[in-house]
């Protein structure tokens, strides 16, 4: 081996180290400027059973966190979300499916949840679970809910939460998200259009 | 003294001349009230219009029943820490010659515990009180999700 045949080797390995060292410090900007990961698999209660995200995952998971006593935020976001299903041809709706996380643990039921889900598009999946549960799940999204009583009113509580529909990929990671009830149907269908 | 006290008499007798005379059924126009039929899975549903006040004075306005629902309030939706909350308020008012919009993410009424079946395409009759006079307005049932 001479001396040529040796820089050429160092200068060819060099080269290959700068492009994957650029390729690096491009993904890393990238990532930085996406923000934090969020999302991952979480396991809830589907009408009393056991019922894991990653079992039966689609290319495209909206989630959204509510409850069914709430008369106007949420089912105006799940209104708009299952106008925008309306919207996709039966194919795309094969890859897509719409998850209401109820975060009413103490008063909704599991069949009550998954009722109400389903008023606003026939496939759409209703999930309740334990406090515990809930907590872990909601823990991995960037949402929250506060529990507030008021003895003054009729149901003695409100529940403040996120008002926003949170797209997930195949593994539960939250890829974009859009407020729920303020869009409307026309928004959310762009959005779904723009990851499946 | 004597004669500010005499003024201010005879500008709550004239208030109260003024509310005396406005006749709610004419000059309180409900524009789209409908409520939303209750869904499967919930016992509350909300409420919605536009309410615009044509007597001279201001009206407070407090929303007391519906036929058909075991109990009803008025609420306010409000951002707050990132997060949506109800917040329920005794009443709502409204300034002589302004509009009151009820509307999904804002002011709106509340209907709890339907007691019958509430049918799409029916109304709904709710009694209001209007600076302490009643109102009856008929509130149209529509269907939530546009199918």
């Amino acid at each position: 081996m001479n001396f040529r045949r040796v820089a050429l080797l160092a200068s060819r390995l060099l080269t290959i180290v700068a492009v994957a060292g650029a390729i690096f410090f491009g993904f890393t900007i990238w990532r930085t400027m996406k923000g934090p990961i969020s999302g991952g698999d979480f396991t809830l209660t589907y009408r009393g059973q056991h019922w894991t995200f990653s079992s039966e995952t689609k290319k495209l998971n909206l989630l959204y966190f509510g409850y069914t006593k709430c008369p106007d935020v949420c089912p105006t976001s799940l209104s708009y979300a299952g106008g925008a299903f309306r919207m996709l041809k039966n194919e795309e709706l094969k890859d897509i499916r719409f998850i209401f996380l109820s975060v009413d643990q103490a008063h909704d039921k599991p069949n009550e949840v998954a009722d109400y889900a389903t008023n606003f598009f026939p496939t759409f999946i209703g999930l309740t679970g334990g406090k515990e549960q809930i907590d872990k799940a909601i823990g991995l999204f960037p949402a929250s809910y506060m529990l507030e009583e008021n003895p003054k009113s009729y149901l003695g509580y409100s529940i403040s939460h996120t008002d926003r529909i949170f797209f997930l990929d195949s593994d539960g990671i939250v890829i974009d998200s859009i407020s729920g009830s303020k869009e409307g149907s026309e928004s959310i269908y762009k959005k779904i259009k723009e990851h499946l | 003294m004597k004669r500010k006290i005499l003024l201010m008499a005879a500008i709550a007798a004239f208030a109260a001349a003024a509310s005396a005379d406005c006749d709610l059924k004419t000059k309180v126009e409900f524009t789209e009230p409908r409520i939303f039929a209750p869904l499967k899975g919930s016992n509350a549903t909300g409420g919605f219009a536009k309410i615009k006040n044509n007597c001279a004075e201001e009206l407070e306005f407090v929303f007391k029943s519906a036929d058909g629902f075991k109990a009803v309030e008025s609420h306010a939706t409000v951002e707050e820490n990132g997060r949506m909350a109800m917040k329920k308020t005794d009443s709502f008012k409204i300034k002589s010659g302004e509009t009151l919009e009820l509307v999904p993410g804002g002011k709106h009424l509340m209907f709890f515990d339907p007691q019958t079946e509430i049918k799409e395409g029916s109304e709904v009759k709710l009694k209001f009180t209007f600076n302490k006079k009643e109102l009856t307005v008929p509130f149209k049932v529509i269907p939530r999700v546009k199918k």
